[in-house]
């Protein structure tokens, strides 16, 4: 049981949370750091996507149709926020379509 | 003697009348003569019913063994002639009877036509006696021994000819080898293997429902003498013509439908049999007819027959019906509400007490014969339960030939098209099959062709019309009522964009229009679908974990719900809270490893596992529907070839393990949410984990929820797999006993790695445990599915569940997200200001909740921290002196607590008054602490913090507010000097505030929760206990 909880959490008033992160800018550039530490008995996005560049196509191509979603459709206390999961579209544009490669 | 030419009505002979009369016919009938003393109609001349116009050609017809004689075009009566407009023919019985007459072997017993009329003459038949002949078949044809050969004898009921003149028609057998000689024995010549069958086989066949589908086929190599070498098999069904509420109009003049032979059978010319549709009632009779080519280039009829269906009367009185739609991408499954209540899917003919779907007329025994694709809408359904109807089409053309929304909604079902409910044969391409047209994208990359939007929807309106004509035929084969209403509920997956949902909504629409015209019930769908797929599920059965995480991998989509049940439950603090945490579905479903398995694509068999007769997704997800698990798929030599079961299992882990990893990243999620004040301090008012536990004193934040009696500290998700996409699982289930312990196991330890992996993990906190505290429990359960039914159930019967139809359920899918709501999964990096986003954040715009309805929560006064507390929870703006910010109205102290003293209604004592009173009572007040097992401080403590409360409320603010109003007028007080100019009263504002800024932000705080708190510690120092009465009864 942890006993030095420093900072003291801060749980109440639901009406007035803040997300976590600020608004992002309605065009802005969003890339993909690094490729994600998976379980060891997952092959990697980068084995099954060399570079991510299919993934990184998807992204382009998702922020073009719908990246930034206008207030309301934001978690709350936040303006602008993204509407989409590189994730989600690795698993759809990627990885469904290369599933066959893996021997 | 029997007056036979006379007016009903006045008596009047009419054949003493010496007068031609041109004596026409209105259409097929003729005209009614009128008598020409009453003008009564009642006319009786007895010729005329053994003279009238043929139903088809209008010409005129005698019999020849009526033998009424005349002139070509007369009809004489006594005296009076009749001219009517053309020449009267005679016609003879064996004009109007096929020569010889088939003889069918069914079941073991013979079947022959009950009547050896050729369908062009029934109307010269007497109505009455043709449909005694389809009500009482066997008064009619039979087979006789007539010096030991073999014969076919009827009694030919003519029209207009007494019953004592009705001939006796004999004929021979037509031997089922044309080539053989007639032996004479019935049973040599009678045709064997043959199926003469009508779908569907209405318990209680009504005017209503008009859609019939009528197929003769051979269903043994025996049955092949259908279409021996020299003659030709021509088969047809009458349908009668009917009023507007469907009820037949003739008995005798019928409109024929012509049965075409069965196409779409790739690899092989000769027919094996013919099928025809109707939509204009239920046919009388089927034809079953052989040909034989003249010198003159036609054909001849040379035998053949007449088999009946019994007529349909009127419906019964019925209920309305209901019906749950899953509409999955590669199997739906679909419920229904029973009259008493009870929810079941829909599964025909699931065993051998049920009634067949299809009424057959002929019974050739189980087909041997399988060519091409059959699209016989009766017959079981597929999967363990017989209740997954495939989510395909076949058509008898290529689908790239009909690829426009007219050419598809011209197909007949069941004929031209329908569900290839016992898949095709390997020698029908894949271009005769269209499947996942659930989604326009999925056509696109199937059949590209087909990927419009107008035609998606007519592919779908067309699979929903069919699915609903074969649902509705299975119930009324066993039920007698049929309904006037059936209510469709159906469901849509969260991956579905608006556009998606508006092809479906109008393919429900169109399919409900199509539905009424061919069973007469009005099928209602709704205006939109009314619940998304996982929530449908969820509405199948309650909780009693902290989490449901609902996951649905169908063969399309991976539907992903975490529902929140004290959310839904309005309980622990989550009141308000919507109860979908997180929904999000992506295009990611079975169909994907089955895609795999198959190749780099259609024809490309680059890194296929499965063998070349299977070659097709379509095939393969066939194989996959006949296959008792996907284990046993990858075991079958005839699937996957052997050299590549283990890549095929490889891909099953790669597959599995990535939904793995997108569940735990999701989980990790909900747990690791968190907002920021404007400090940076965490705000965790919106992580799920929390809920508000204990009572009283006691009530406060935890992170998780107390659990047994030894009151665990404990986070529960509850995984509840949907869909048979979890088959696959199996494969990789590594000794596991289901799939779901499996999941469980694996999203368990994944969830746990990635909180571990995770900084932020350890700052979530209640300041008892963090999410790496190793006290707090994770437990990861599942929920198998209930006895008998199975995974792909769920949403079904979720949607007939009386879960949607209550105000929460309304209220949840009005507020539900209108998009993917989910966390990122990878780390994102913005360049709107350099920054890296994690990858446990949320996206999409989530369900909105009803901060109406949220639990008002104060810290209970007796701790130390209370008052501490309550200002830690203000707003993140910084005040702006003289005039605050808005703030948030304060909980009132929950478990109030009675007053000592009284309240203090109306009247807005100043603080210090209050304190003091409550020190003059001290005794009291420290005997109702001692009552309640806390000092008297603390007691005296939360009756002031009430005072406060109170006295906010009176004045419209916060009791923050009021605290920090106050503090800041005293200090205001011993600032400002008499004299000031306004300039000077701002610049000491200022510099007051600039001073309160910088001691509130060195602690952490805003400047009115720093000043709060002080005017809090000013007024709880004044509550000591007043000092001990002097002894001896001397004064203080």
């Amino acid at each position: 049981m942890s006993q030095d909880t420093k900072t003291p959490p801060v749980i109440g008033t639901r009406a007035h949370y803040r997300f976590g992160e600020e608004p992002i800018a309605q065009k802005v550039q969003v890339g993909i750091l690094e490729t994600p530490k998976m379980p060891s008995e997952l092959p990697s996005p980068s084995k099954i996507d060399p570079g991510l560049e299919a993934t990184k196509m998807a992204l382009e191509a998702q922020l073009a149709k719908n990246a930034i979603a206008p207030l309301p459709l934001v978690p709350p206390g936040t303006t602008r926020w993204l509407r989409f999961s590189p994730l989600e579209l690795f698993m759809e544009h990627v990885l469904a379509r290369r599933l066959w490669t893996i021997e | 003697m029997e007056q036979e030419n006379h007016c009903e009505h006045c008596g009047f002979d009419l054949s003493r009348l010496e007068m031609t009369v041109l004596f026409a016919r209105k259409g097929a009938e003729p005209r009614k003569l009128h008598c020409p003393i009453c003008r009564s109609d009642r006319v009786k001349i007895r010729a005329l019913e053994r003279v009238f116009p043929r139903a088809d050609s209008g010409r005129w017809v005698r019999w020849r063994e009526g033998g009424v004689a005349g002139a070509a075009n007369v009809i004489t009566v006594g005296r009076l002639k009749l001219r009517v407009e053309s020449e009267i023919e005679s016609l003879s019985k064996e004009q109007i009877c096929f020569r010889s007459v088939p003889v069918f072997m069914s079941g073991g017993e013979r079947q022959i036509p009950v009547l050896p009329v050729m369908p062009e003459y029934l109307d010269c038949l007497d109505p009455a006696q043709v449909r005694l002949a389809r009500e009482k078949p066997h008064l009619f044809g039979r087979v006789i021994q007539e010096r030991g050969k073999s014969r076919y004898q009827c009694v030919l009921p003519l029209r207009g000819l007494k019953q004592t003149e009705w001939p006796t028609y004999e004929c021979d057998l037509l031997p089922a080898n044309p080539f053989s000689p007639n032996a004479g024995d019935v049973d040599a010549v009678a045709f064997r293997g043959v199926t003469l069958r009508v779908w569907p086989n209405l318990k209680r066949p009504t005017n209503a429902w008009r859609y019939y589908v009528v197929g003769i086929q051979a269903a043994t190599e025996e049955g092949m003498a259908l279409f021996s070498q020299g003659r030709m098999l021509r088969a047809r069904m009458l349908v009668p013509p009917s009023d507007v509420d469907g009820r037949p109009t003739s008995e005798t003049r019928l409109d024929v439908v012509a049965l075409d032979q069965e196409v779409g059978r790739e690899g092989e010319s000769g027919p094996t049999g013919y099928v025809g549709a109707t939509r204009k009632g239920r046919p009388s009779w089927v034809s079953v007819e052989f040909m034989q080519a003249t010198q003159g280039g036609g054909a001849e009829a040379v035998g053949g027959g007449l088999f009946p269906l019994a007529p349909p009367g009127d419906a019964l009185p019925s209920d309305t019906w209901s019906f749950g739609v899953d509409f999955g991408t590669s199997n739906t499954v679909i419920a229904v509400k029973r009259r008493d209540g009870s929810l079941q899917c829909v599964a025909p003919e699931r065993s051998r007490d049920r009634t067949s779907t299809t009424l057959n007329l002929l019974d050739g025994g189980p087909p041997t014969i399988h060519r091409g694709i059959d699209l016989w809408p009766g017959g079981e359904w597929s999967g363990p339960s017989h209740d997954l109807l495939p989510s395909e089409l076949g058509c008898v053309r290529k689908w790239t030939d009909v690829a426009s929304e007219s050419a598809i909604n011209a197909l007949s079902f069941g004929k031209d098209f329908g569900v290839p409910l016992r898949g095709a044969s390997s020698a029908v391409s894949s271009e005769h099959t269209v499947s996942e047209f659930k989604w326009l994208r999925a056509v696109e990359k199937d059949k590209s062709a087909l990927a419009r939007r107008e035609i998606v929807q007519a592919l779908q309106s067309r699979f929903l019309e069919g699915a609903m004509l074969m649902t509705a035929a299975s119930l009324l084969s066993e039920e007698e009522a049929a309904p006037r209403t059936v209510n469709v509920n159906y469901s849509f997956p969260l991956a579905f964009d608006e556009g998606d949902l508006e092809t479906l909504r109008l393919a429900a629409e169109e399919a409900g229009t199509r539905l009424k015209q061919l069973t007469g019930a009005d099928f209602v769908f709704p205006a939109t679908p009314l619940i998304d797929e996982a929530q449908a599920a969820a509405g199948h059965a309650s909780s009693d974990k902290m989490f449901r995480v609902y996951l649905d991998l169908g063969g399309g989509s991976l539907e992903v719900l975490v529902d929140d049940t004290l959310a839904r439950g309005n309980s622990q603090g989550h009141a308000g809270l919507h109860p979908h945490v997180f929904s999000s579905s992506i295009f990611f479903g079975g169909s994907v490893y089955l895609r795999s398995l198959v190749g780099a694509g259609e024809g490309d068999r680059r890194g296929a596992c499965v063998m070349p007769g299977v070659g097709s997704y379509t095939r393969l997800a066939s194989a996959v529907r006949q296959s008792q698990s996907a284990k046993a798929l990858l075991e079958s030599p005839h699937v996957i070839a052997e050299a590549r079961k283990a890549t095929a299992e490889r891909r099953a882990r790669v597959f599995i393990g990535y939904i793995v990893e997108y569940v735990a990243r999701t989980l990790a999620g909900v747990c690791l949410e968190h907002g920021r004040t404007a400090q940076g301090a965490l705000d965790l008012s919106h992580n799920r984990l929390f809920s508000l536990s204990g009572t009283g004193a006691q009530r406060r934040w935890i992170l998780g929820i107390n659990k047994g009696p030894q009151q665990k500290r404990v986070v529960e998700f509850c995984l509840v797999l949907l869909g048979n996409g979890w088959g696959f699982g199996d494969i990789v289930r590594d000794g596991m006993k289901t799939v779901e312990q499996m999941m469980a196991h694996r999203v368990y330890e994944r969830l746990l790695e990635l909180l571990r992996e995770t900084d932020i993990a350890g700052e979530i906190s209640d300041g008892e445990f963090s999410l790496l505290d190793p006290s707090l429990t994770f437990d990861i359960s599942f929920v198998l599915p209930a006895e008998g039914s199975h995974r792909k159930a769920a949403v079904a019967l979720g949607l007939l569940g009386a879960h949607h139809s209550t105000e929460d359920a309304a209220r949840f899918f009005k507020n539900r997200a209108p998009e993917r709501h989910g966390v990122l999964g990878f780390d994102l990096w913005l360049n709107d200001q350099s920054r890296r986003i994690p990858w446990y954040r949320p996206f999409g715009p989530p369900a909105q909740d009803d901060p109406s309805q949220f639990e008002v929560f104060v810290p209970p006064a007796e701790t130390p921290a209370a008052p501490v507390a309550v200002p830690a929870m203000l707003p993140l703006a910084m005040p702006s002196m003289p005039t605050m910010p808005a703030m948030p109205a304060t909980p009132a102290m929950p478990a109030a607590m009675p007053s000592p003293m009284g309240a203090f209604p109306g009247f807005a004592m100043p603080m210090e008054m209050v304190a003091f009173a409550l020190v003059q009572q001290w005794p009291m007040l420290a005997a109702q602490a001692a009552q309640m097992g806390v000092s008297a401080v603390e007691f005296a403590q939360r009756q002031l913090w009430q005072q406060v409360v109170t006295q906010a409320a009176q004045t419209g603010q916060g009791p923050e507010r009021l605290l920090a109003t106050q503090q800041w007028q005293k200090l205001m007080q011993t600032m400002v000097m008499p004299g000031m100019t306004p300039e000077q009263l701002a610049w000491v504002q200022n510099q007051q505030m600039t001073f309160v800024s910088s001691q509130a932000a060195q602690r952490g705080q805003t400047a009115q929760v720093f000043l709060a708190g002080q005017r809090w510690e000013q007024l709880t120092a004044m509550l000591n206990p007043p000092p001990d009465p002097t002894p001896f009864g001397g004064t203080p």
